[in-house]
């Protein structure tokens, strides 16, 4: 029993306690005391424990259970989404010269409610813009929150905005489409809108192909808000839109273009369209139409500017459809090159109906036919055909068909089923009436004939790659060929091509001057005038179609179309380094003339005898400048001394119009002396 | 037992100051990675903004050497395309 002072752990200083029995004591309650302790120490283990527990079960609920949804918010909160528009594609010539092209432009816009100071801020665009404050400040009587001030702006306006800093405006990057060469090709390339989105022409019918693709990023963003690409994932998507390549040359649908621009406004014409085709290939080098359209500023076009003529619009072709008719009748057998036809002197009844020629013919071959352009003969002939036979050669040709190009808006023409034919039509269809054609359908028939009876297709991209139609042949090479020496008799000969005659080449062609449908019925006074020809007419290596609506007051295609041809076609062989070699005589003969013609006042007061070079005799070259006499030597076989100063010769030895000897050859005893101004002095 | 206590006790603490170091590794990497990204951010800028500018100025040469301002040009020196008979052909012969 313990007592007061006892207990059963006696503790003293410096000794362990050690246990004591417990005395028994007598007393005089017998009460017994419990140890506590362990009670307290089990109570806050319990309460530690469960505090334990909780916080487990804290962490449970929040990291399981809580847990994605949480992981997501702090997701919002760290990452972003950005969106990013690819850039359009390019357009190219053949040659990989740049044609259209899009550039990233800046755009202003205002939120209204974000704006401190108003006025500030329209003083600030007024002055950055160019544009009046009080333009501005009617754009902001809106209510949006999003108002644009300006749409496509220059790189110093949008330097001037960012650096006023003006809260509430902001700027956004836009592509902007430009093509470098303005109106080059204008209604073919088209225009692409704001948006970046095709509207017009190539630009359109590709416009899926060029377009860039939208794609949406996630990002890792500060706490700025601004955007953390960490790495380059997701970012492997190529948004770039592709690139087109076009068969056009540049340099040609220039030339193209100038000699179309003549035409037109010398013949005060409504329209004109040039298209230069490679006939091997059926490679389309220019496609020129006048007037012209530069997509830069299409808003300040009318959409009859924009048209494409070349594609869209449809013309009867009077007689350029002749050669067709008359290869079909050599082709069948019906004719020969030399059959003699009636022309009725000019004057030819059929069902009721009259058709007349130009100037009255009696007896014509078929070559004549062609080269005089006789409507009656060809009317005959294509009678003679019968219309089924005609209608299948034609529908071969490509009339009454598109040409496969990818093109939006392309006109098929007008070709009738022969079963809805009457007589007349047959007739007329024989020298290109009764039938609606489009220059590119004409194109495509004339690279027939140039191809030797092989119908090719026409090319306008080369990539990306189109799928070629086949190659039809439609007649025989011998019959092509009577009729190309037919159509070369048309420029070279007493034709009506005269003018788009090269020397030095063989040009085949064919002119027409076709009525136009009047509104009010029959047939106007307009015409359509065009010339259609290839070179050389061995083996045609270009193709070049010229077509000139409503000319004045001229009309005929072999006076406004075959020069412009003529033009066309020479400046694309010099461009190409192809200029047809004259042999030397007449080579010198010309350049002396056109010399002549373009000598100033004061070279015209000189002495301007033109010598031509005779075999075997020293030419007479005193007067002509140095550079002229040294050819016109070097062209004998002798390299003169040059004596004295000045740019023509005043006196030479040996003296002119002498035999040649050998020892005068030598280059000491051929002596030209020169003067400033080729006398004596 | 006192060694086997001893050791544990290292132990612990060299793990300690383990983990520590790596953390302290894992926050400094993490650092440099964001202000590398930083970095290449303002690069990016820098060269979207040179690649505008150089496509400008692609266009501006275009424009430059189109065939119209070159014939312009031609005019103006006195140039004009050759026309037949005005091409001398040149023979290089090797030596």
């Amino acid at each position: 029993m313990r007592t007061k002072g006892e207990s059963k752990l006696q503790l003293r200083k410096g000794s362990t306690p050690k246990r004591t029995k417990a005395v028994k004591t007598k007393t005089s309650s017998p009460q017994r005391n419990y140890d506590w302790s362990w009670f307290r120490l089990a109570g806050v283990s319990i309460v530690l424990g469960l505090l334990w527990l909780a916080l487990w079960g804290r962490a449970y609920h929040v990291q399981v259970m809580r847990g994605p949804k949480l992981a997501g918010m702090a997701s919002k909160q760290h990452q972003s989404s950005e969106f990013v528009n690819g850039e359009r594609g390019q357009i190219f010539d053949s040659k990989g010269r740049l044609l259209a092209k899009s550039v990233e432009i800046q755009s202003v816009y205002i939120r209204p409610h974000e704006l401190e100071d108003q006025v500030k801020a329209l003083q600030v665009l007024s002055e950055a813009l160019g544009s009046p404050v009080k333009d501005l400040k009617e754009k902001l009587g809106t209510r949006s929150g999003h108002v644009w001030m300006a749409r496509q702006i220059g790189d110093q306006a949008a330097a001037k905005v960012k650096d006023a800093k003006i809260k509430g405006v902001y700027l956004t990057t836009e592509y902007m489409r430009l093509y470098p060469n303005k109106h080059l090709a204008g209604q073919l390339i088209g225009f692409s809108g704001l948006d970046d989105h095709g509207l017009e022409g190539l630009e359109a019918a590709f416009n899926e192909h060029l377009a860039g693709k939208s794609a949406q990023y996630i990002v890792q963003r500060d706490a700025s808000g601004s955007k953390l690409f960490l790495d380059s994932e997701g970012r492997e998507v190529d948004v770039r839109g592709k690139d087109i390549r076009l068969t056009l040359d540049t340099n040609i649908q220039f030339v193209a273009e100038e000699a179309l621009s003549k035409t037109v406004s010398t013949y005060n014409a409504r329209w004109g369209a040039c298209l230069v085709v490679e006939v091997d290939t059926g490679n389309i080098l220019a496609w020129a139409e006048n007037p012209p359209f530069n997509p830069n500023n299409y808003k300040k076009y009318s959409p009859s500017r924009w048209r494409n003529h070349i594609a869209i619009d449809t013309f009867e072709p009077g007689s350029s459809m002749k050669p067709f008719v008359v290869a079909a009748g050599m082709q069948e057998a019906v004719c020969t090159a030399d059959s003699m036809y009636y022309c009725e002197n000019g004057k030819f009844t059929v069902a009721k109906k009259v058709v007349r020629d130009v100037h009255p013919y009696d007896q014509l071959s078929v070559r004549k036919i062609v080269r005089y352009s006789s409507n009656i003969g060809a009317a005959k002939i294509a009678l003679q055909l019968g219309r089924t036979r005609l209608y299948s050669y034609l529908n071969r040709l490509g009339f009454g068909d598109r040409t496969g190009l990818p093109l939006t808006g392309e006109s098929r023409g007008v070709l009738r089923p022969p079963g809805s034919w009457e007589e007349i039509e047959t007739a007329t269809i024989g020298f290109g009436q009764a039938v609606s054609v489009t220059v590119l359908q004409m194109a495509k028939a004339y690279l027939c004939l140039a191809n030797f009876g092989v119908s090719k297709p026409l090319r306008l991209v080369l990539d990306p790659i189109n799928e070629n139609q086949a190659e039809l042949r439609i007649y025989s090479p011998q019959v092509v060929k009577e009729v190309l020496t037919m159509l070369s008799e048309v420029v070279e000969l007493d034709g009506t091509g005269k003018r788009a005659k090269i020397d030095g080449l063989r040009v085949a062609g064919k002119t027409s001057t076709a009525q136009k449908a009047s509104p009010t019925g029959g047939y106007g006074d307009k015409v359509v005038a065009s010339f259609i020809g290839f070179f050389p007419m061995e083996k045609p290596e270009y193709l070049i179609a010229v077509i000139v609506d409503e000319p004045e007051p001229e009309h005929y295609g072999g006076v406004v179309a075959a020069p412009a041809f003529r033009e066309v076609a020479l400046k694309t062989l010099s461009y190409l380094g192809r200029l047809p070699e004259l042999p030397l005589q007449a080579a010198e003969e010309k350049q002396n003339r056109e010399a002549a013609a373009q000598r100033t006042e004061v070279e015209s007061k000189r002495d301007t005898r033109v010598r031509l070079v005779e075999k075997g005799k020293v030419p007479d070259v005193v007067g002509l400048s140095v550079r002229r006499a040294v050819e016109v030597f070097a062209g004998q076989g002798v390299v003169p001394t040059l004596k004295g100063e000045g740019m023509f010769v005043a006196k030479q030895a040996p003296m002119p119009g002498k035999p040649w000897a050998e020892q005068d050859k030598d280059s000491q005893k051929c002596i030209l002396w020169l003067s400033p101004n080729g006398k004596q002095s | 037992m006192v060694n086997l206590t001893k050791g544990w006790t290292l132990l612990l603490s060299a793990a300690c100051m383990a983990t520590l170091l790596l953390g302290l590794a894992v926050v400094w990497v993490s650092i440099e990675r964001t202000n590398l990204v930083y970095g290449l951010r303002k690069m990016e800028h820098k060269m979207t903004e040179l690649e505008s500018h150089t496509s400008k100025l692609l266009v501006e040469r275009d424009n430059l050497v189109s065939p119209y301002r070159l014939r312009q040009l031609a005019a103006e020196y006195g140039l004009a395309p050759a026309a037949t008979g005005q091409i001398r052909r040149l023979e290089v012969r090797g030596e």
